[in-house]
């Protein structure tokens, strides 16, 4: 991307009236009064409930397109269970445009065969992600799985007890959290460093019953001239917010921790910073590397490959070509570059991705939330956010069946503004 | 994002282009809806940056920043906009800062006093109206753009543009600089393709001079 400085000077154009702009010949009128929500009153009939959308124009002036029962369908907006039908639930969830809603959508959560149709006893369906899950603890917040075992306890003595650490280590069923992009708004802009977003983060993460068993994060905790010394206060400001989470933290190397591609440099006082405080307390040397996770009885492997698309080589393509060619269950590839943008990475690692078997890829990047397929995006940990999500984080579990669900949490209601499946 | 490639442009002196007045509420009016004002206060400190555009002046680390924008109309999360102030003898400096997935030269940012407005686009136009004046140069306006980021590329990802904006004192307080300044900003954009209007204080904010 380009970063262009322009000045202007004497440029000018007439406008009528204060309050107004004037027609297309210059300053614009962005359509007059602002768009508005859907009315959530209105006369709506039932008869839009589970009509599959792709947007919110299909549902009607009364209704909106948003996520529930594994995918997206039409739903009546509600501001409370009274506005919804006897086999109804109001549900806030996502409507198709990223924005928050609250709409009625089937109790059961199922839409025709989509769904979870009768969940198994114990169990209780995902209204958003249309599947059934298993009872939470904790009255409704995430909380991962139900097995306490696997709150990322240390090891204990002789016996194999569930835990994470710098090395990976084995858990019952995986829960982990993922947070991205945690830069300041300008460069060497540290007095504005969004210390009390990271720091309530991971407050709320070390908080979930139980714990999350570690984190990803995917990049960008700094924005400071390499060659200052503002990156390295950065780092330390991030570091103290992030000491609030008590687990195992995995980093992924963002753009701003180089700027180019710091393959064998050492004079790079960002990537330095980055080096020291989040890559080798881990023990590991590289920006890259990859963390073995395993289910205590055996029966599944896992493995997260962390990928530095700024400091990328010859080498580390050999080392991802033969990390993802090393079988697991799951493998879950963690980078700052979304797929489609340019980085150092993105080139040489486009076919490898493509025949390579994994679950997830998460990035960051881009300052918003969204997912398409197996990439999450996962960009809204404190940076000046692009999207209409607020800042938060993700948490992927794995689930009874075997698959992963991801939830999106806002950082300031701990609600769940997201929710799917993972392909 | 990638800071590798910078293109200093300068462009000086593109002239007018006069646009003549049409009120297109007079002939199509709507309805508009009550808004609550939001009051605010942007502490401005005494410094004087250079107009750049660029947020990693020293003079707008110490600055303070504004609350982020909101939605003008709904409650919501939006792409993340603030404000920052600081002024000297001679000026008053604005320092908007915009975070944007998608750069267009429609997108706007406006500034608005009681003597008069100034706008600025990503693609480095600037407009004013102080009074019958819209000449910038000759209103003493200056303006600087810092683009991450490709306008009207929608192929292309982009990130964040600043505009810092020096507005001279004998067009805002001709008769003495205040102690407080009332100021309202405001952010066109889209999002999706839907309108978007994002506001700092809905009409009753100020910049106070410490």
């Amino acid at each position: 991307m380009n970063r262009f400085s322009l000045l202007v000077a004497a440029f000018a154009i007439s406008s009528c009236g204060r309050g107004e702009s004037t027609d297309g010949s210059g300053v614009h009128d962005a359509g007059g009064d602002a768009p508005t929500g859907h009315d959530a009153g209105g006369d709506a009939s039932t008869s839009v409930l589970c009509t599959p959308c792709a947007e919110s124009s299909e549902c009607g002036s009364a209704a909106t397109c948003a996520q529930y029962a594994g995918s997206q369908y039409c739903g009546r907006p509600c501001s409370g269970q009274s506005d919804c039908g006897n086999d109804e639930t109001c549900l806030p969830t996502v409507a198709e445009d990223g924005a928050q809603v609250s709409v009625c959508v089937p109790s059961n959560g199922t839409c025709g065969e989509n769904g979870c149709g009768t969940c198994p006893a114990g169990t209780s369906c995902d209204l958003a992600a249309g599947s059934c899950v298993e009872a939470e603890l904790d009255g409704g917040d995430d909380g991962g799985p139900d097995d306490e075992d696997d709150a990322g306890s240390d090891p204990d003595g002789g016996s194999v007890q569930p835990y994470v650490g710098p090395d990976g280590g084995k858990v019952h069923k995986l829960f982990f959290a993922i947070i991205g992009d945690t830069r300041p708004p300008g460069s060497n802009d540290t007095a504005h460093y969004p210390t009390a977003i990271i720091t309530k983060i991971y407050e709320e993460i070390q908080a979930m019953n139980p714990r999350p068993q570690f984190v990803i994060t995917t990049g960008d905790y700094m924005f400071a001239a390499p060659t200052g010394a503002q990156g390295d206060k950065q780092m330390k400001l991030y570091l103290a917010a992030r000491s609030h989470y008590k687990g195992t933290v995995f980093a992924a190397l963002g753009n701003h921790e180089c700027y180019n591609n710091c393959a064998g440099v050492t004079d790079n006082n960002n990537f330095n910073a980055f080096l020291d405080g989040l890559v080798k307390p881990l023990g590991q040397a590289k920006p890259y590397y990859s963390i073995p996770i395993n289910d205590i009885d055996g029966k599944w492997k896992a493995k997260v490959v962390m990928v530095a698309c700024n400091a990328w080589s010859s080498a580390q393509k050999t080392w991802l070509t033969s990390e993802l060619a090393k079988p697991t269950t799951y493998t879950f590839i963690v980078r700052h570059h979304p797929m489609g943008s340019t980085a150092p990475c993105t080139d040489d690692m486009a076919p490898l991705l493509k025949s390579a078997k994994y679950n997830m890829l998460a990035v960051g990047h881009i300052h918003k939330y969204s997912h398409s397929g197996k990439q999450l995006l996962e960009g809204v940990g404190g940076a000046p956010r692009s999207g209409t999500f607020n800042h938060g984080y993700a948490t992927v579990r794995q689930l009874d069946d075997g698959t992963l669900r991801v939830r999106q949490y806002d950082y300031e209601t701990k609600k769940i503004v997201g929710s799917f499946i993972l392909p | 994002m990638s800071l590798a490639i910078r293109l200093e442009v300068l462009v000086i002196a593109l002239g007018a282009m006069s646009a003549g007045c049409r009120d297109d509420r007079a002939a199509t009016p709507k309805a508009v809806k009550p808004v609550p004002c939001a009051p605010a206060v942007l502490s401005a400190k005494r410094g004087t940056p250079i107009v750049d555009g660029k947020l990693d002046n020293p003079v707008w680390h110490a600055a303070e920043a504004s609350t982020p924008f909101i939605d003008e109309q709904r409650n919501r999360p939006v792409p993340h906009t603030e404000a920052r102030a600081c002024w000297d003898d001679g000026s008053l400096f604005v320092l908007l800062y915009a975070a944007d997935e998608e750069l267009r030269a429609s997108d706007r940012v406006r500034i608005e006093f009681d003597a008069g407005r100034i706008e600025a686009s990503p693609d480095g136009k600037l407009y004013c109206r102080f009074g019958a004046e819209s000449d910038c140069a000759a209103l003493g306006v200056k303006a600087a753009l810092d683009v991450d980021g490709d306008v009207d590329a929608t192929a292309k990802e982009d990130e964040e543009w600043t505009v810092v904006i020096s507005v001279p004192w004998s067009r805002l307080a001709p008769s003495g600089r205040p102690s407080e300044l009332p100021v309202s900003f405001r952010r066109d954009d889209s999002l999706a393709g839907e309108p978007l209007r994002t506001v700092w204080s809905r009409g009753c904010g100020a910049i106070r001079l410490e």
